[in-house]
């Protein structure tokens, strides 16, 4: 490019005005941003929210009391209560209790789990007023956390 | 009286001593994450610069030693949580070449599409804030719309669009869901594009030319002498990239170039990661048009206890030489986990590149370094 051009170029803004085409495009593509409480995002099957316990048809745990998840969560959020059956020799789960707090959804305890009794489900909402609502027992774990009811 | 010399005080010059020091940071928008850069200027320049970091620090490595080598594995998302890919690549390699585990090719080929992925998606996040700080937000805008779908590739495929705990030692957590080939196809389609668009909006744009040429500038031998990697090294000409030079995982099955830059500025080191991007899409094209059947992972015991020894891992993370030092005695846990972060070192060149310049250029100089904070305190 002669030095003349780009002089013209320099004074005509034609940089300027290149990447203000862009931006006039762009004007006319339909928006990508969510209003969020309104509309709600498409949370994909594999993802690790909210963590819920499986029963099976007669509403009974699927927890065997393995205590794999305990032992491959590395925050040790998971604290299964068992005792040995004198009888058939095998554990019975007495308690379960899921420390939220600690909790890094990392995916481990529901990978290990051999029975898919405990899940990290696409639930995301999870933000609480009470510190202790996080600390999750067998029948929350089951039934699902309270939801969250926000004032007007 | 007259013969003796007047104290010394007296003849200094007196502008000169006044040096004034600005704190810049840990809460300015510009240094990413909390760095606090303590500058001695001279007016509006730059006299002398001093990096205070660790408001950061959570002693990820020293927790990594009370872990056992799967379960530090999510820990190593939150060392630069905008590539947490990499870092799961970087440290399950390392475990996986402690404990000599084969790695089945397909899993090879998805941990090559998520990873270089991620590279695109750290790139885009670099670009947009680095277009930010120095004034041009319309490219942040565009630049996080397309991080998004890159989020949401990863959000199907691992679970988690940020910490993804993508891998595990001797391949993935799952395999590849329905549909994944496709999404990452359509975005390699669109993406080609978008970049030509942010070039578009920058490369010719003449205050975008003001304030990166010529602003921050190191040559080959130093850059080498301080120890950059990545495109912060490649930006000066050195051609050097560990997926060429020691190549990991399939990556020596793939054809892609190394861009490099000339003058070892701002604008070159701008150049050489739009270039990163295409040829990352090179590279997920050839991942996906390649892939293998067969297993996602490889049979490994549930209790690891991979033989006493050392062995260092590296691989070229969005940033630049990202590896991990593993010392095993032979038990359940790491004996030490070592981790040579890429920012770490980028961040030694600061000094260098910003005597000289003026205040405003150290945000354009932060950016161009492409730091993360969560990496260098660990």
């Amino acid at each position: 490019m002669t030095p003349v051009a780009q002089l013209v170029k320099k004074i005509l803004f034609i940089d300027l005005f290149q990447g203000l085409a862009i931006t006039i495009r762009e004007m006319f593509t339909p928006a990508v941003t969510e209003q969020y409480p309104r509309q709600r995002s498409h949370v994909y099957e594999r993802f690790r929210g909210e963590p819920r316990m499986g029963v099976d048809a007669n509403g009974k745990t699927l927890c065997i009391a393995c205590n794999l998840c305990a032992q491959v969560c590395p925050e040790n959020c998971i604290t299964v209560k068992r005792e040995k059956n004198p009888e058939t020799k095998k554990f019975e789960l007495t308690g379960y209790v899921f420390d939220m707090r600690r909790c890094m959804f990392c995916g481990f305890c529901e990978e290990i789990c051999p029975t898919d009794c405990i899940q990290l489900t696409p639930a995301y909402e999870l933000a609480r007023y009470d510190v202790r609502d996080f600390v999750l027992e067998l029948p929350a774990l089951e039934r699902g956390m309270d939801k969250t009811h926000y004032r007007k | 009286m007259s013969n003796t010399a007047p104290p010394a005080a007296a003849t200094a010059p007196i502008l000169k001593e006044d040096v004034m020091v600005l704190n810049m940071g840990p809460q300015h928008p510009s240094t990413h994450g909390v760095l606090r850069v303590i500058l001695k200027l001279d007016g509006e320049k730059i006299v002398d610069l001093d990096c205070d970091i660790g408001y950061l620090h959570r002693g990820i490595e020293k927790i990594a030693e009370n872990r056992s080598y799967t379960g530090a594995a999510p820990y190593m998302d939150r060392l630069d949580y905008i590539a947490a890919v990499s870092n799961n690549l970087a440290y399950v390699g390392a475990v996986e070449k402690l404990a000599g585990v084969q790695v089945p090719p397909k899993a090879q080929h998805v941990r090559v599409i998520l990873t270089e992925l991620t590279r695109i998606a750290s790139h885009l996040l670099w670009l947009g804030t680095h277009a930010m700080d120095i004034g041009a937000l319309t490219v942040f805008l565009y630049c996080f719309r397309e991080r998004e779908d890159i989020l949401n590739i990863l959000e199907m495929t691992t679970g988690a669009r940020l910490t993804t705990n993508a891998f595990r030692v001797g391949g993935l957590a799952a395999d590849i869901p329905d549909g994944f080939v496709e999404k990452t196809r359509a975005f390699c389609d669109l993406i080609g594009g978008r970049i030509d668009e942010y070039e578009g909006l920058l490369s010719a744009n003449r205050i975008w030319l003001s304030r990166t040429r010529g602003i921050g500038v190191i040559n080959a031998g130093d850059a080498v002498a301080i120890g950059l990697s990545g495109p912060s090294l490649r930006g000066s000409g050195v051609k050097w990239d560990l997926r060429k030079a020691q190549p990991y995982e399939a990556y020596s099955k793939f054809e892609f170039d190394i861009p490099t830059g000339a003058n070892g500025d701002t604008y070159d080191r701008y150049l050489v990661r739009l270039e990163e991007m295409r040829q990352a899409k090179r590279i997920i094209l050839q991942a996906l048009d390649g892939m293998p059947e067969g297993d996602f992972r490889a049979k490994v015991p549930r209790v690891l206890k991979p033989p006493a020894g050392e062995v260092y891992h590296s691989i070229e993370a969005p940033k630049g030489e990202l590896g991990f030092y593993l010392v095993s005695d032979g038990s359940a846990n790491p004996y030490r986990v070592r981790i040579k972060g890429p920012s770490f070192f980028n961040l030694q060149a600061m000094r260098r590149l910003c005597i000289g310049h003026f205040v405003a250029d150290v945000v354009a100089i932060i950016g161009t370094l492409d730091i993360v904070l969560g990496e260098i305190d660990r």
